[in-house]
């Protein structure tokens, strides 16, 4: 009798842990870019459109089967949101697996990129979009002078790991030939001839720039949008640009906190916060789980296609007309993950 | 060959600071060692080496020869990173720029990158 109430109540928690659903994440209600919360939308008086709409493909795609390489200042790489994706740490300086942070006032942003995307579901935080991607880290010293040769090694670095996605919230504002070829090259024929999607953050001046990486045509640039469903103010433009996601403006993108950095009083950056993750930054990384989710269930789409199919789907929000599905200020709109998986 | 080269260039120091590398045209004024000042009046940068990517089929080992240059990296088939002991770099890119065997030569900016 004893081992059948014990077998029952093994079963009964093994159950429990199989059904542990996004809405069972603390700070899921926080998380106002991915999905409408009436009482949070409420006390923020946020749009009810200002979400991402991807509440039934959270349901059902998680980035399994997907590998995405992301560059950045630096990480967290024991964080426990998402530490058990990480496959490969890289320091595109010397090659080695040391990926921490120094040095910067802004270390905690490659754990913010990586938070958004990568977020296990775990009722211990949040829901990244992706929860079962695989995750390359590729630290880039972005505090620093960094030349070509630099860019060019961490780029190479994540080809040589065969990934389908690279995310990058960062950019130079004035893009080199040597790494335009290799970012055309590589969006062309990497993935077996498919090609690898690149993400780049516009930028964050309001300014329009139409010679950032994010800019060029083998790439999805990513602006961003605020809470009142419009383009952030301070979101770069351009005739490049592709597609805008929630940047924030008086909130930010709730998402896990470098805990290497002892600023702040938590694991996470929760979207009130005083120190908050806002801006490209947080935007490109929504848009990079989303390609995730995409790539999971068509895994033999084409970068191109891909482009193509966010363009298309995308809301045409705003108050600027949009010629032949797009404007400079927009892209083709604001990124809608449910119309993109359909 | 290598004279002439280098008479070339300490001509060229003279006045020169408008150059079109990959068929852009950039003006850089000289502030200091690897410090510029562009049309801008921005600050740029530059490294101690420089882009160069040569035509199809044509060799990096004579076009090292002829201009005095250390290979450093190869990229790709056609592409390197190169280093000289030149104090005028700019014009010598310029000269590869505009050499027959090659694609382009570029400098290798150092720039200020913006997480964004």
């Amino acid at each position: 009798m004893k081992l059948f109430v014990f077998i029952i109540i093994i079963l009964f928690f093994v159950a429990c842990d199989k059904n542990t659903s996004i809405e069972d994440e603390p700070l899921y209600q926080e998380q106002w870019a991915l999905h409408y919360d009436k009482a949070f939308y409420d006390a923020y008086a946020i749009n009810t459109d200002a979400h991402v709409h991807g509440s039934n493909s959270f349901k059902h795609y998680t980035g399994k089967g997907v590998k995405m390489a992301i560059i950045d200042i630096g990480f967290d790489k024991n964080h426990f949101e998402y530490k058990n994706n990480i496959i490969k740490t890289i320091n595109s300086a010397d090659g080695s697996d040391k990926v921490e942070c120094v040095n910067s006032t802004e270390c905690y942003h490659g754990s913010a990129v990586t938070g958004v995307i990568a977020s296990n579901i775990n009722n211990r935080g949040l829901r990244g979009i992706a929860p079962d991607v695989k995750l390359v880290l590729i630290k880039l010293d972005l505090a620093g002078y960094i030349g070509d040769d630099e860019i060019l090694n961490a780029l190479k670095y994540a080809e040589d790991e065969d990934v389908d996605i690279i995310n990058n919230s960062w950019g130079t504002g004035e893009i080199s030939p040597v790494v335009q070829e290799k970012i055309d090259n590589m969006a062309a024929n990497g993935r077996d001839g498919k090609g690898i999607v690149f993400i780049f953050a516009s930028g964050n001046r309001g300014k329009e720039n139409n010679s950032d990486e994010s800019m060029i045509d083998s790439v999805l640039g990513v602006g961003s949008s605020d809470e009142e469903n419009l383009r952030a103010i301070y979101s770069n433009f351009g005739d490049g640009l592709d597609v805008i996601a929630p940047g924030g403006y008086n909130l930010g993108v709730t998402t896990t906190y470098d805990s290497n950095n002892s600023n702040h009083i938590s694991d996470f950056m929760k979207a009130e916060d005083y120190e908050k993750f806002q801006g490209t930054s947080a935007s490109a990384p929504i848009v990079s789980g989303a390609i995730s989710l995409l790539l999971e269930k068509y895994p033999n789409l084409t970068r191109k296609k891909i482009q193509q199919i966010v363009q298309r789907s995308s809301d045409k929000i705003g108050n600027v007309e949009y010629i032949n599905n797009r404007n400079k200020y927009y892209g083709y709109g604001k990124l809608n993950i449910d119309h993109m998986l359909e | 060959m290598k004279l002439f080269i280098g008479v070339i260039l300490f001509l060229s120091t003279l006045h020169a600071q408008n150059y079109t590398f990959h068929k852009k045209q950039i003006y850089l004024e000289k502030i200091k060692e690897n410090i510029y000042r562009d049309e801008n009046n921005k600050e740029v940068r530059l490294k101690n080496n420089f882009f160069i990517k040569m035509q199809v089929n044509k060799n990096i080992k004579y076009l090292a020869n002829k201009y005095d240059v250390d290979i450093i990296k190869r990229y790709s088939k056609q592409l390197y990173l190169v280093k000289t002991t030149s104090k005028n770099m700019l014009d010598l890119i310029q000269l590869i720029n505009d050499d027959e065997n090659t694609l382009y030569a570029y400098p290798n900016f150092n720039k200020k990158i913006e997480a964004r």
